[in-house]
């Protein structure tokens, strides 16, 4: 279990936080911009001076004590990947994924977590001549080459398209699943932290002002509702990432965009009849005029 | 060629004094936070503003054989600063010491903060961090405040007149040396040895130019 409890004022802005993470689940914070989360992130990493509180880890020593013992940033064992990647840009990607490392076997390790990452052939290339997709991917085998306690991701999806910031996600979601390590994750997207998290948290104004598993709490409590209506399948169009799907229902006509596998799932076809059930936080609202 | 060859040796060790002097202080200048450091930037980039006959004047007032420094570097070196080459190294590394710091500093600046925090959390230290992350990613930087450091020690001239005294063969250099044939009317000499430095201080900045590309590409 880690055991967080920091308070921390910069400015007008202070922070106050308790929250205790349970070790190898899929942790988010989630909340609007100016929050506090990414702070918070640095905080737990020790890239924040003036802090108080107290940080108990499962494993050796806390972080941080009440008394004030504060075990510095790079002798705490945290990951942390980046809104943008942050590689060293003069760095093979190879080199890289070695900085955090030591010992005789680097090369072999490296290998290993870029064929995890899927650029084992990409070892020799620098940074720039990668894909932002491929950066992130790096990013993150370099985040995970140390082995940390805790792995913190500071909004990794947002510089990424749609398509590949979904095929990072899936890969994070799978590492981390595999080898159970402990994640701590910033975003504000609500779909994000549904599709990923094990356990959601909820930042307003530098402050934990909820807690729970994304159904309850992105569904349950605050965001009632979830509806179904019976549809036709007239067309499936699909890319290799998600369908779009053309239904009529109470005889109109409407597009949804859903995912590959759950077409190949269901066996989905033209003409299936099918029942569309739709959460709530799939949708937003506006006023119109 | 005395005078060349002096002008030479004294932008060689002004250039060189400068990067070691210099590269500390635009580090701590960019990432140290401390009472008095607005002063220090000050008071570095303050030879850019400054009359040089200003800053040798106060030289000799300082370094000059009655004052207490110059009595006491006296009597530790044996030799004094004033008429000395080792005078004219001194007053050219205080003159063109914002030459040589600013491009650092912002080269130093220009690390994005992301990419140290990265090489922290990846457990690396001082040293670790500065020389595999900070200094190959301010290079061009580097590059830049040694080649401007050389190009304007090799063209001063009212610092090297008021501390060195135009000493031919001692602290004569190129740039005395050719006031000089100016005052004497020979035309052809001066054209020669401005042709000289014209042409150095040209191909300086052209490979300053050439390596600073090459290394944005290589990065």
């Amino acid at each position: 279990m880690f055991d967080i409890w920091l308070q921390y004022m910069k400015g007008r802005f202070v922070l106050d936080v308790k929250m205790r993470m349970q070790a190898g689940k899929f942790h988010i914070l989630l909340g609007p911009s100016g929050a506090g989360k990414s702070t918070l992130l640095r905080l737990i990493a020790g890239l924040e001076s003036d802090v108080n509180g107290k940080i108990e880890v499962p494993k050796g020593k806390p972080w941080l004590t009440p008394e004030g013992a504060v075990l510095p940033a790079r002798s705490r064992s945290v990951g942390l990947m980046f809104q943008h990647h942050a590689l060293f840009p003069h760095l093979t990607v190879e080199k890289n994924v070695a900085f955090g490392l030591s010992g005789d076997d680097i090369s072999d390790q490296v290998r290993k977590l870029l064929l995890a990452v899927g650029l084992e052939e990409r070892g020799k290339a620098r940074p720039s001549q990668l894909s932002g997709g491929e950066c992130q991917r790096v990013a993150l085998a370099r985040a995970l080459a140390p082995q940390p306690e805790l792995l913190l991701l500071d909004e990794p999806f947002s510089s990424l398209d749609g398509k590949t910031s979904r095929e990072v996600e899936q890969l994070i979601r799978d590492l981390q699943r595999r080898e159970n390590f402990t994640v701590l994750m910033v975003t504000h997207n609500r779909s994000e932290a549904y599709r990923l998290a094990d356990h959601v948290w909820l930042m307003k104004e530098g402050r934990i002002i909820d807690g729970g598993e994304p159904d309850q709490l992105l569904l349950g409590k605050r965001i009632s509702g979830r509806f179904q209506m019976q549809a036709e399948v007239c067309e499936l169009d699909t890319d290799g990432l998600m369908a779009k799907v053309e239904l009529l229902a109470e005889g109109r006509r409407f597009f949804v965009l859903i995912d590959e596998t759950t077409v190949r799932e269901q066996s989905i076809k033209a003409g299936n009849r099918v029942v569309l059930t739709a959460k709530a936080t799939d949708f937003s609202l506006q006023t119109i005029e | 060629m005395a005078a060349l060859l002096l002008s030479f040796e004294l932008a060689f060790w002004t250039a060189l004094s400068l990067i070691i002097i210099g590269m500390p202080l635009a580090y701590v200048l960019v990432y140290c936070r401390f009472f008095g450091r607005m002063l220090l930037e000050a008071c570095v980039t303050m030879p850019l503003v400054l009359p040089p006959t200003v800053l040798g004047f106060y030289f000799l007032v300082f370094f000059g054989h009655e004052s207490a420094a110059g009595k006491m570097i006296e009597a530790v070196f044996g030799t004094s600063l004033v008429f000395t080459f080792s005078g004219l190294l001194v007053a050219s590394i205080l003159y063109s010491l914002p030459f040589a710091v600013q491009p650092m500093q912002r080269a130093f600046e220009a690390v994005p903060n992301s990419v140290r925090d990265a090489a922290i959390v990846l457990g690396a230290g001082f040293w670790k961090r500065f020389l595999r992350v900070e200094l190959p990613l301010a290079w061009p930087g580097v590059f830049s405040a040694l080649v401007m450091a050389f190009s304007h020690t090799l063209g001063e001239f009212g610092v090297v007149l008021m501390v060195g005294g135009n000493i031919p063969g001692e602290t004569q250099t190129a740039s005395l040396l050719i006031y000089d044939h100016v005052q004497s009317f020979n035309e052809a000499a001066a054209h020669g040895l401005s042709l000289v430095l014209l042409l150095i201080s040209m191909l300086s900045i052209l490979a300053m130019l050439a390596i600073q590309r090459r290394i944005q590409c290589y990065v």
